[in-house]
């Protein structure tokens, strides 16, 4: 796999033969590839654009064919940056790559009729082009017909019949594939230019062809009668919703709990091996540390994907996005964006990630930067320490205690926070480019494991090859804050916690917490707060064990009883609590609204193929949680007359 | 080829306005479940862009639309066109005329 990185795709361009896959969404273009391709494939984006391209190669008759698996299209008219890609591409206009090859364009043929003004806008541009027709099982099953030799004849190209996820017709692929060069270019070309000739010229060839479309599928409209049910549909759906979240917490969650403890003892067990205290500690804390802070997403990664393919692939997925449509419709954003905002309350990696099924780029991005806003589990051991120091956990009111309340309120402020920016981000700087909405249906379908373990181990391997190198570096380079200078004459003699708060006071993140000390001071954090914050950029539930090292609690992990102790060193409220109502509030909505999380940032970057949104998101995210805490401050402090 | 591939249909060929003549012409936001309707046109302040991807999704002047159900909510309309179900919100529906079949 390694040979075919990004950078090897100049190598794929030139091979004599270049085949780009065509076809409305949907229609069965990713399957094919995926027969055609084996493992050779590799997914990225265009230069430049948040636009998803995967390319592989597919060796036919000892040579390699290279196959583009483009971005769904139902026309050529560019409405959207993604549109705009397609035919950009087909017209070998991209930067940076060759002349274009050969149009293979794949057509549904339960929807023929649709798919033919694609062909007949594909076959104008004069480029060689061959058709394959999928689903022509579903076709035939629910008792409509074609006759391929007839419709290659009507349209002058060559037809080759497939059930794309089954495998079915693919040698015949492959064997057109073999000669892609010399495939038919349009002589007299469809009409295009007038509606109602294309429609007469479809009309005609379809006839010519013998095409018998099929009955509604009656099984998916029993399901649907169900699944959409104004009552029982939306009862499903939550069930759905809850389920998933109960796999996600019930089977990914323990299984990061031995990926920690193992890294754990495993950074022990080296850290007491080597004499030397610092490199003991960077094996242990940046090395090991880092690594296992990677490896720690992949059950989830994992785990989300195999739910969220069998999702899709079943089908439950659009039928989801017309229940929550009309609540999603509040944030401008359609209800295909339901189920990554819904992952990132698990974490906003996986849920990023999550928003490549999603149609519109602009879209996309708006997700991919509201997202990191929901709640995520990384979160909450913050808010639960806070949470205690804020009210004992007997204060009640009504049945209810006060902890949970907070906490609860906690989830809605971010849930209202992630949808309110994603309906800013669309009335501003993504407003132009959207398609206007509209949701295909598919019938229920019953997915390959193949095709499962495919959407699985894509991501799982892009995350850790890409992402995971960066989560990696930011790692040690935060430990190397904390740890440097090393200090190692100035602790001789004192006992551990005394000594790392020492050396964390007066290592470089200790100097940064001093000098960023005025920016926060509104808020009523104080030096320490800041470093904590440091800290908490490598992953937010650090925030916990930093605080503890810098107050030399006996145990950095459970630092709530000398935090509560701490007071002011300096400035004009030395000597009282730090930790007062008005900080620790402010400190919640801080951590709420923080883009605190360089995996996250990793994976957007990734994501977008750009460091300008990690940087927007970042941006935008800090005045959201700068003014958001300040705020809480203000009010707490009114509230308790301090 | 340095041009888009075909030239923008204009209002004319859209077949714009050519329900307005109708006294039973109305939109298809209108449909209600279970009703079938023919698509007459599109109304004249609807968005270019929007007509033309709407036609492209099978919603041409004289195809036969179908309403299944509506969502819990009121919205969106999921319907049946050129043998495919499709939903579309009932903003974009409302640029759609149609003369009502039967309902
Ligand atoms: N019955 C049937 N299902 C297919 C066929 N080809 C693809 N599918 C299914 O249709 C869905 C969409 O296919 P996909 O390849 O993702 O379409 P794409 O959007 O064009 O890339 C998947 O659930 C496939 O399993 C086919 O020939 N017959
Ligand atoms: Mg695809």
């Amino acid at each position: 796999m390694s040979c075919h990185a990004e950078n090897g795709d100049r190598d794929l361009l030139t091979g004599t033969r270049d085949v780009a896959l065509i076809g409305c969404p949907n229609a069965g273009k990713s399957s094919l590839f995926n027969r055609l391709t084996g493992l050779s494939a590799t997914t990225g984006n265009y230069p430049g654009v948040t636009v998803t391209r995967s390319r592989g190669k597919a060796r036919i008759d000892g040579a390699d064919v290279t196959i583009t698996d483009l971005p769904g299209t139902y026309s050529l008219s560019a409405a959207s940056p993604d549109e705009q890609v397609v035919l950009d591409h087909i017209q070998g206009r991209l930067p940076g790559e060759g002349e274009f090859g050969s149009s293979l364009v794949v057509m549904d043929a339960t929807t023929l009729e649709r798919s033919m003004i694609l062909f007949a806008h594909v076959f104008e541009l004069g480029r060689p082009t061959a058709v394959v027709l999928t689903m022509v099982d579903e076709l035939r099953a629910g008792g409509g017909d074609i006759d391929s030799a007839r419709l290659s004849q009507a349209l002058g190209v060559p037809v080759a019949e497939v059930v794309a996820h089954k495998g079915r017709g693919v040698d015949e692929v492959r064997e057109l594939l073999g000669r892609a060069g010399d495939w038919p270019t349009a002589v007299v070309p469809p009409p295009t230019a007038d509606r109602g000739e294309t429609r007469e010229w479809i009309d005609s060839v379809l006839a010519t062809s013998g095409y018998r479309a099929n009955r509604p599928n009656a099984t998916t409209r029993g399901i649907d009668r169900i699944l959409l049910h104004p009552v029982w549909g939306v009862a499903v759906f939550f069930l759905v919703m809850f389920l998933f979240f109960q796999t996600i917490f019930t089977v990914a969650a323990p299984a990061q709990g031995w990926i920690e403890t193992l890294f754990a003892a495993l950074g022990e067990w080296a850290g007491e091996r080597i004499e030397q205290p610092l490199v003991a500690d960077f094996v242990s804390t940046a090395l090991i540390g880092g690594v296992g802070g990677v490896l720690v997403f992949l059950p989830q990664i994992a785990l989300l994907y195999v739910l969220i393919s069998i999702l899709e692939s079943v089908g439950y997925m659009s039928r989801a996005a017309f229940l929550m449509d009309r609540v999603m419709a509040h944030s401008g954003l359609d209800g295909r964006a339901f189920v990554a905002m819904l992952s990132s309350m698990a974490c906003a990696v996986p849920g990023i990630m999550a928003t490549r099924t999603m149609a519109s780029s602009r879209d996309r991005i708006a997700t991919i930067l509201s997202a990191p806003l929901m709640t995520c589990s990384a979160r909450l051991p913050v808010y639960v320490l806070l949470i205690a120091m804020l009210v004992p956990d007997d204060a009640r009111f009504g049945p209810f205690g006060w902890q949970g309340t907070i906490l609860f309120l906690m989830y809605v402020l971010g849930g209202l926070a992630a949808l309110t920016v994603a309906r800013v981000l669309k009335a501003t700087i993504l407003r132009r480019g959207s398609l206007p909405f509209y949701l295909e249906m598919p019938p229920y379908r019953i997915p390959t494991p193949r095709q499962i373990a495919r959407a699985v181990w894509a991501p799982v391997w892009m995350f850790t090859r890409k992402v995971g190198t960066i989560i990696l570096a930011a790692t040690i380079a935060l430990w190397a804050l904390m740890s440097f200078p090393a200090n190692t004459a100035a602790t001789e003699g004192m006992d551990e916690p005394e000594a790392s708060a020492y050396v964390l006071e007066h290592s470089i993140a200790g100097q940064i917490g001093h000098v960023i000390e005025p920016v926060f001071a509104p808020q009523g954090f104080d030096w320490r707060i800041d470093v904590g914050l440091l800290g908490s950029f490598a992953a937010r539930e650090v925030f916990v064990s930093t605080m503890g090292q810098v107050v030399a609690a006996d145990n950095a992990d459970e630092p709530a009883d000398a935090l509560s102790a701490m007071t002011y060193t300096h400035g004009p409220n030395e000597g009282e609590k730090v930790f007062s109502a008005p900080t620790i509030a402010a400190l919640l909505v801080f951590f709420a609204f923080a883009m605190q999380c360089v995996s996250t940032l990793a994976t957007m970057r990734r994501e977008t193929n750009s460091w300008k949104w990690p940087a927007v998101a970042t941006a935008d995210m800090f005045v959201l949680a700068w003014v958001g805490s300040w705020l809480a401050a203000v009010i707490v402090r009114l509230v308790t007359g301090g | 080829m340095d041009v888009l591939p075909f030239s923008t249909a204009t209002g004319r060929t859209l077949g714009r306005s050519t329900a307005s003549s109708k006294d039973r012409a109305t939109c298809l936001d209108s449909i209600r479940p279970g009703g079938t309707a023919r698509i007459a046109g599109f109304s004249a302040d609807a968005d270019p862009v929007l007509c033309q991807r709407l036609q492209d999704l099978g919603f041409h002047p004289g195809a036969e639309v179908s309403c299944l159900r509506v969502a819990p909510l009121g919205c969106p309309l999921m319907l049946r066109v050129g043998n495919a179900d499709l939903c579309l919100r009932k903003q974009q529906a409302r640029s759609i005329q149609i003369d009502l079949v039967a309902s």
